[in-house]
């Protein structure tokens, strides 16, 4: 993985210096609250429902063991022993003090780490897909250019403040699992019949109260172009995005309001007028950053190792997590092992200090000491051996972190909501909670299949909800929370927003309406193979609508 | 802005060092328990408590402050009338640190 030069690093320890120097004279008086709300912001630090909340940047959703053992010791030493990871990729600490968070980010600059750019209108971390670099289906390694564009966007003059936050994301697989399609940009990596690399780029997605899905305008642009053309569209969206009303500052609103066509034509007018050369990464920069990427040291071997095949038959548990959290890795051998942060009824995405440093042992004794966050908010170690899977499963069931359910209907993406969030209008946690009680019996949910959940607790969809094959979105009613359920949303490569089915349902009924519908799924559909967005894509939301309203 | 809410009032803000939600009691004190928070009761005395509260904003004790309505419940406790205040008073309503999740 990458690994920070002399410039990332002096750039991290001055800012971290800068902000002791801001927070002493917050707390000294010497700045107000409207003067330092800003800079707190510009590091990340947010007030929340209950204490302050430190959203920490993870570039790419890619990290060390060395740099998740010190998150976890950031989470005990001063927080409450736990973390939570984000749709971005990023983690978030619920709990840290005011007087603290100066020291926290000195912790941080000494593994390479910092909340820059993780609030405020700039651009956020550029996240990507978990299995870069690994996976089967990969064009290629989406990483050099996600680290390029870091380096590119971090602390970049002209797009320290624009309209809105700026979210960015690319893929180099054929599946999307970095749900392009729902960012201000989404970047396809494609190779070409002669070999060559280029970009597809879509513009102007987003979820929030006016979801849209991104629209293609650049076609295979080049490596070289690469920046030049992010340039253009940020430029064109820094000088003609609306300022005047922040529910219309987003890209997409400006994308939908002008039309695709002449949007595109505006990018790629600026794009003409640049002095192109001036803005490419330097000459041999790019290379220099791939080597970091370059394959580990990967042994050969067998394909398909007998241990494995014993382990499985003899363990029933161990064969259902290797089928539903085991993908398939491009090299012989080895395997992608996901990390399910859903256990049954627990919090999604939250991990404690304890099982954070065991996915650090793990990484550093089976995955060359690399760790992933995936924006559904599980971890993966991407590089094991098939021969120590099922160790690795062993410690990991010992930890509360062996559930085997990726892709399937408990593995809900899930909001903080009411819970800890000021905005929030309804609970989050809660709801996944019982969904997740309902369905525990992994024989069901695997009779159940991939079915994708995503819980929003207020309209700003952090829970991604109008992506969600069934969405889920809290509202409040005259002071009660009441849940609104969509369907047919996804975030792939067929990206689609949700449709409302009907009136909502309050908290205790949410779990049952949910079941109703998987019920009137599995009624429905062909064959096992069928699955539940296939459905609806098939017979519509009408039988959904009978099935849950018939009696109202 | 005070006006329009209805009903009794309480004055809420975070403590600006730790960030722990406090409630206003008498003479503008700050304190982590709802039930030494003073009442406002009517319009006037709301803007009375306003005015106290922002003294506690400009000697940075406190940010973000608002009130919020609050009702006396048959034991005469001071409950907030809103899920919301209820949550940020009582803390998460899931067990969410690892260690009472291994006690459960
Ligand atoms: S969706 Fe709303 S409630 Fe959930 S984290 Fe975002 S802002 Fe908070």
């Amino acid at each position: 993985m990458y690994i920070y030069d002399d410039f990332d690093e002096t750039f991290v320890r001055e800012r971290a210096a800068q902000f002791r120097d801001q927070v002493e004279r917050r707390l000294s008086g010497a700045l107000t609250e409207e003067q330092f709300r800003p800079l707190r912001l510009m590091n990340g630090v947010y007030l929340q429902l209950h204490a302050y909340m430190l959203r920490v940047a993870i570039p790419y959703g890619t990290l060390s063991s060395g740099q998740m053992r010190q998150l976890a010791m950031i989470a005990r030493k001063y927080d409450k022993g736990y973390g939570h990871f984000t749709t971005r990729q990023n983690i978030q600490y619920n709990w840290p003090k005011l007087k603290d968070l100066p020291d926290i980010l000195d912790d941080l600059a000494d593994v390479g780490m910092h909340a820059i750019q993780t609030s405020g209108n700039c651009i956020r971390n550029v996240t990507s897909d978990q299995w870069a670099g690994v996976a089967a289906d990969e064009v290629t390694d989406p990483r050099p250019y996600a680290e390029l564009m870091r380096q590119w966007s971090s602390l970049h003059p002209e797009f320290s403040y624009l309209p809105r936050k700026f979210k960015i994301a690319i893929t180099g697989a054929e599946q999307d699992r970095a749900a392009i399609a729902f960012h201000d940009i989404g970047i396809r990596v494609k190779r070409n019949e002669t070999g060559e690399i280029g970009f597809d780029v879509y513009v102007g997605g987003g979820l929030g109260r006016t979801p849209m899905v991104a629209k293609k305008i650049g076609e295979f642009i080049s490596v070289n172009d690469l920046l030049p053309y992010l340039i253009a569209i940020l430029r064109a969206y820094n000088l003609e995005g609306r300022r005047d009303n922040k529910y219309k500052a987003r890209i997409k609103i400006l994308v939908h309001e002008k039309g695709a066509e002449a949007f595109k034509a505006r990018v790629e007018e600026i794009f003409a007028g640049l002095d192109k050369d001036k803005l490419r990464a330097p000459q041999g920069e790019l290379e220099r950053i791939a080597k970091f990427f370059d394959n580990p040291a990967y042994e050969t071997l067998e394909i398909e190792p007998a241990s494995l095949r014993e382990a499985r038959a003899d363990n029933k548990a161990f064969d259902a997590w290797v089928r539903r959290n085991v993908a398939a890795h491009k090299t012989d051998g080895y395997a992608i092992a996901n990390i399910s942060l859903k256990p049954v009824e627990g919090i999604p995405g939250d991990a404690s200090a304890e099982q954070m440093e065991l996915v650090a042992q793990m990484a550093d004794d089976y995955s060359f000491g690399e760790i992933r966050v995936s924006h559904e908010q599980n971890l993966v170690l991407a590089h094991v051996k098939k021969s120590d899977l099922y160790t690795i499963w062993q410690a990991l069931e010992a930890n509360g972190l062996g559930t085997p359910n990726i892709g399937a209907i408990t593995d809900m993406i899930t909001c903080p909501g009411l819970d800890y969030c000021a905005l929030a209008t309804a609970r989050s946690i809660p709801i996944a909670q019982k969904i997740s009680h309902k369905f525990s019996s992994s024989e069901r949910q695997s009779e159940i299949g991939d079915l994708k959940i995503k819980i929003s607790g207020c309209i700003n969809a952090c829970g991604h909800h109008h992506a969600g094959h069934i969405g889920i979105l809290g509202l409040d009613k005259k002071g009660e929370e009441y849940y609104q359920i969509t369907l047919g949303g996804s975030g792939d490569e067929n990206a689609a927003v949700g449709e409302i089915l009907g009136p909502g349902f309050s908290a205790d009924d949410v779990a049952d309406a949910i079941d109703t519908l998987v019920e009137r799924y599995i009624q429905l559909r062909s064959s096992e193979g069928e699955t539940f967005l296939d459905v609806v894509k098939r017979v519509g939301l009408e039988p959904f609508k009978e099935a849950l309203y018939a009696d109202h | 802005m005070a006006k329009k809410l209805k009903g009794d009032q309480v004055f809420t803000g975070q403590l600006l060092r730790e960030g722990d939600v406090v409630f206003m009691s008498t003479d503008g004190a700050w304190s982590k328990d709802l039930q030494s928070a003073v009442i406002g009761t009517s319009p006037e005395e709301v803007e009375a408590l306003e005015a106290l509260a922002l003294k506690g904003v400009s000697e940075n004790i406190v940010i973000d402050i608002y009130p919020f309505v609050v009702v006396k419940d048959e034991a005469g406790k001071i409950v907030p009338d809103h899920i919301r205040e209820k949550i940020r008073i009582d803390g998460p309503s899931i067990v969410y640190e690892p260690s009472a999740q291994a006690a459960e």
